[in-house]
């Protein structure tokens, strides 16, 4: 065959012949991996959970204010309490206790400890902070920490408050179990007193529901919590598409992370030891990386040097071993944006009290969130190569997190308290696909400042 | 396995909608002849594969540019494989250039026991060439380009690629003489 046949012949086997190769295994390499699906529902139940609270805490806050007006209609009525057991002393009902403040006449008999067990008793109070004097207002305006036996406020009887008169405090025989705080008690004026009980040791007036008013105004309550956070991420860098780990020599990252957002807390019931809210968070990568290789190679087999003469149509050429010296150079920069805004539910166990004033909430929490992924501002030195041209790639979908926070809690007062937060996030489910330049699950740590207020 | 014309436009309609399941039939039903360009075009410390892998990422990209109309399938990835190979290589050799010319000897006989040649043994053939008289020879024998789109390709005078061809197919001449003296003297 003559040279034209030759290299068709060559032509055909070329394009003819596939090679082996595991298509599999290369293409396992190649495909994104398979996102989980979480169901829509997931998604919907924080939402859900943030309603149904929010509707609970409406109507509440609503049937305690009808409740309370309905109070103050009656509360000319002078409630006698026609008990036998109860050895009182009555509080002389003032009509108008401004212009005519009330007078207090105590007296005591044993028979008074029998009411105990029906009352809301064994108080002591901690602070001594209020007044009850004669011709005086009682007037509460700061909080008052009480002890009881009693758990819970028993909403069917009439119960009664508890205070004691700061005296002799050792002959106070000293509550047990459980705490019960009563904040925000402003003012409580002497017609609102419709029985003083005193049993040599403690007082107790009666007042029912005023007080019970704003027991469930309190528990009612709101807790705005807004958030300010920094940090740094770790977004593990894939190496089959930037290959950071083989090629660089010379490799410098920024990874910060940024994070702004508001939390929810209703304080009431077991609600009070969940957070709900908004968080939007920016993690931002820049890299820049360098390698300069400097290759010096000897071919072992003869190359052209030199063509020497033109003769007779023929090219006399001298050939040498060659040698190659390849100098390559790559620099990227390289500014990576990845964002998201989070719904999170925490869940905080217990509040560890240091101090008055300081404490320490640890709490977890899940996060659902919608992220999106910017990759761009690539300026390479050599922008042929995949993945490092301009890129306009946007990854988008919905997110899995996880969330370990320690709050250190600093109150302001009985409303509004700051707080220095550093918190740990890692994602559950895969985040990134195709294309990208980051592992499936990016782990952020930081710190967030909060300011938190509480609302009635 | 073979795909019809029906089959071949499923796949690129699931491929520019983005289905990894069409990715995965034009990856398997693809991928080793491709492979086989891409060993053509590259040199030994760069992996066909990363080439393949590279060039697989720029074809699912931009999947939505492909026409039938103008080319096959085949030939369009094909391309793009070996767009990416030169992109590779560009960085890699320094590449000398021969401005003269060579007369072609059409009549020089080979014997017909070179029709049986394997694809390796074609391979080992043409990859002894220089690496600017290979790609030339590759893309205007074996890929059938015209000496205007490799001088495009290449970034040289079509001039220029005429008189590597011309250079590659003296050195493989030489080549398969040696071997025919061997096999005389075997």
């Amino acid at each position: 065959m003559n040279w034209k046949e030759f290299e068709v012949n060559l032509k055909n086997i070329a394009q003819n012949h596939p090679s082996d190769m595991d298509t599999e295994a290369f293409w396992n390499e190649l495909a994104p991996k398979k996102k989980k699906r979480y169901p829509i529902w997931i998604f919907l139940i924080p939402i859900l959970i943030a309603s149904i609270t929010a509707s609970y805490i409406i109507i509440n806050i609503n049937s305690s204010k009808i409740e309370h007006q309905d109070e103050l209609k009656s509360k000319e009525e002078v409630h006698e309490k026609s008990d036998d057991n109860l050895i009182t002393t009555k509080h002389e009902e003032q009509k108008n206790e401004i212009s005519n403040p009330s007078l207090i006449n105590i007296s005591t008999t044993q028979k008074s400890k029998k009411l105990l067990p029906n009352q809301f008793i064994d108080s002591k109070v901690q602070q001594n902070n209020y007044s009850i004097q004669k011709n005086k207002n009682v007037n509460y305006t700061r909080e008052i920490e009480a002890i009881s036996q009693i758990t819970k406020i028993n909403e069917d009887s009439n119960f009664n408050h508890f205070s004691k008169i700061p005296e002799n405090q050792s002959d106070i025989e000293m509550p047990t179990k459980e705490k019960v705080i009563i904040s925000d008690i402003d003012y409580l004026k002497p017609s609102q007193l419709q029985i003083i009980n005193w049993d040599k040791k403690q007082l107790y007036f009666e007042q029912s529901d005023y007080l019970k008013i704003n027991i469930e105004k309190k528990q009612n309550s709101i807790n705005f919590n807004f958030v300010l956070g920094i940090g740094a991420w770790n977004p593990n860098f894939k190496t089959n598409t930037i290959d950071i780990s083989s090629r660089n020599t010379n490799v410098e990252r920024s990874l910060e992370s940024r994070n702004i957002g508001f939390l929810i807390q209703f304080n009431k019931g077991f609600l009070k030891h969940f957070e709900t809210g908004l968080i939007y968070q920016e993690n931002i990568s820049k890299i820049y990386w360098n390698k300069k290789i400097v290759e010096e190679k000897t071919s072992t087999e003869q190359s052209l040097v030199s063509i020497n003469t033109y003769i007779n149509g023929k090219i006399d050429s001298i050939y040498g071993n060659k040698t190659t010296i390849r100098t390559l150079e790559r620099t990227v920069n390289q500014y990576n944006k990845f964002s998201s805004l989070k719904l999170p539910i925490f869940y905080n166990p217990l509040k560890i009290k240091l101090n008055q004033k300081i404490s320490l909430v640890p709490k977890i929490g899940i996060l659902f969130d919608f992220y999106q992924q910017n990759t761009g501002k690539f300026i390479s030195s050599q922008d042929q190569v995949v993945p490092f041209g301009e890129s306009n790639y946007n990854a988008k979908g919905l997110g899995l997190s996880y969330s370990i926070n320690c709050p250190i809690l600093y109150k302001i007062d009985s409303k509004s308290s700051v707080s220095i937060s550093p918190y740990f996030n890692q994602y559950l489910s895969n985040v990134i696909s195709q294309n990208s330049d980051l592992q499936s699950r990016p782990i952020q740590l930081g710190v967030n400042l909060g300011y938190q207020i509480g609302l009635r | 396995m073979t795909l019809n014309q029906l089959d071949i436009t499923k796949i690129i309609d699931g491929c520019k909608a983005q289905d990894p399941k069409s990715q995965k039939d034009l990856v398997l039903n693809f991928a080793p002849q491709l492979l086989s360009t891409a060993k053509r075009f590259c040199y030994d410390n760069v992996s066909p594969k990363d080439i393949l892998q590279e060039a697989y990422i720029l074809i699912f990209k931009n999947i939505y540019q492909y026409d039938s109309s103008i080319s096959s399938l085949k030939t369009w990835m094909n391309r793009i494989v070996i767009n990416t190979a030169l992109k590779y290589n560009r960085q890699r050799y320094i590449k000398y250039e021969l401005l003269t010319d060579y007369i072609e000897d059409d009549q020089y006989i080979i014997p017909d026991i070179f029709k049986n040649l394997h694809y390796e043994e074609i391979l080992n053939i043409v990859q002894k060439l220089p690496s600017g008289y290979r790609e030339v020879f590759n893309l205007y024998v074996i890929d059938e380009y015209s000496h205007d789109e490799i001088a495009k390709l290449l970034s040289i005078t079509s001039s220029t690629s005429r008189s590597q061809l011309a250079r590659a197919r003296k050195l493989l001449k030489e080549q398969v003489q040696s071997l025919i003296n061997e096999l005389e003297r075997i």
